[in-house]
């Protein structure tokens, strides 16, 4: 006898990650999901949008990584509250784990809630954790054919970050290439290129993100 | 290398669902539908079924894959092509100016089990 099932693989988790995301809607919290590389800047992004938020806008934080607190550690230096999840070897956050963590996170009210993926441009792309925004970073010095070579993760995000352009002198990096890829792949991301370390460009990922949070409560008031 | 966990959330959906069936049994098949562009891997998802699943008490069970494609739309000379990866250009014109649809389910299909 055949049953007919018809239903993503990834129901159960979608489910839970629909979970997470009614948990941070009660509590008027934005969810960004931070994708990227090892290395490509995402603690540094989290690092200069806490500076720069600092004060006027509430933000927590979840760290996924495979292994060592190294990351939270940084973040909690802030004073920002933080979450840590060790994956224990798996190389991509899912849902589950985002829920048992949110369980020991501050939500901030009217804020942000920034999860900050396992470094990797492949597997943590199919894994929705209920965020609201998907932001993968891109540096310079990974070189400017990443976009175009990992179609999974560059075509399922809304927002793409170029990081470390303070770098561009010494590396060579096509950002022409990069956009004709984006165009391409993901016709409807955004651009940011920025530099965490400097500070160049970062104004205005910062105030996109602001739209995006008040365009959020707006919605859900 | 994630193969390993989807073949675990596929087998955790196929044991709820077969429950729900009232069967408590092992499947004869899983029929799973992986789009070429969903970032999954055909063998390597074969290979983890076979070692996870096995160890998982699924050893009987079969399973069958059906790969999608993609589609490539050109804007340009207006063919519509089937697409077995990612593409920056239409295979038929060259163009770039194309949109890229399809490819990208990762489904359980259907199970089969004993009448």
């Amino acid at each position: 006898m055949e049953l007919i099932i018809a239903k993503k693989v990834l129901a159960a988790n979608d489910e839970i990650a629909a979970a997470n995301q009614a948990l941070l809607k009660k509590h008027r919290t934005f969810g960004i999901n931070l994708l990227g590389s090892p290395g490509a800047g995402k603690t540094s992004l989290v690092e200069a949008l806490a500076q720069k938020l600092k004060g006027e806008i509430p933000l927590s934080v979840i760290e996924g990584d495979l292994a060592t607190t190294r990351d939270a550690e940084r973040v909690e230096k802030l004073g920002i509250p933080v979450v840590q999840i060790n994956t224990g070897g798996a190389c991509h956050l899912d849902a589950g784990m985002v829920a048992q963590a949110l369980e020991k996170t501050t939500l901030p009210r009217d804020g942000f809630l920034i999860i900050e993926n396992v470094g990797n441009l492949v597997c943590p792309s199919s894994y929705r954790l209920g965020e609201h925004l998907r932001v993968v970073v891109l540096s310079v010095p990974e070189g400017d054919d990443k976009v175009a070579k990992y179609p999974t993760m560059f075509g399922r995000v809304d927002v793409i970050v170029i990081n470390k352009i303070d770098l561009s002198p010494y590396v060579p990096f096509d950002r022409e290439r990069v956009k004709g890829d984006i165009k391409k792949i993901a016709p409807d991301t955004k651009l940011f290129t920025l530099s965490a370390k400097t500070d160049e460009g970062m104004e205005s990922l910062v105030s996109f993100l602001k739209a995006q949070l008040k365009e959020y409560l707006a919605h859900i008031a | 290398m994630h193969e390993l966990s989807l073949v675990k959330d596929l087998l955790e959906l196929a044991r709820q669902e077969m429950d729900r069936a009232g069967h408590n049994g092992t499947a004869e098949s899983l029929t799973v539908i992986i789009g070429k562009l969903s970032g999954v891997n055909a063998d390597s998802f074969r290979f983890a079924f076979e070692t996870y699943g096995s160890e998982m008490g699924w050893t009987k069970t079969r399973l069958i894959i059906i790969e999608h494609p993609a589609r490539c739309l050109c804007q340009n000379c207006h063919e519509e092509s089937a697409v077995e990866e990612w593409t920056l250009s239409c295979p038929r014109c060259g163009s770039e100016n194309i949109r890229i649809e399809g490819g990208r389910e990762f489904r359980l299909e259907s199970i089969t089990i004993p009448d």
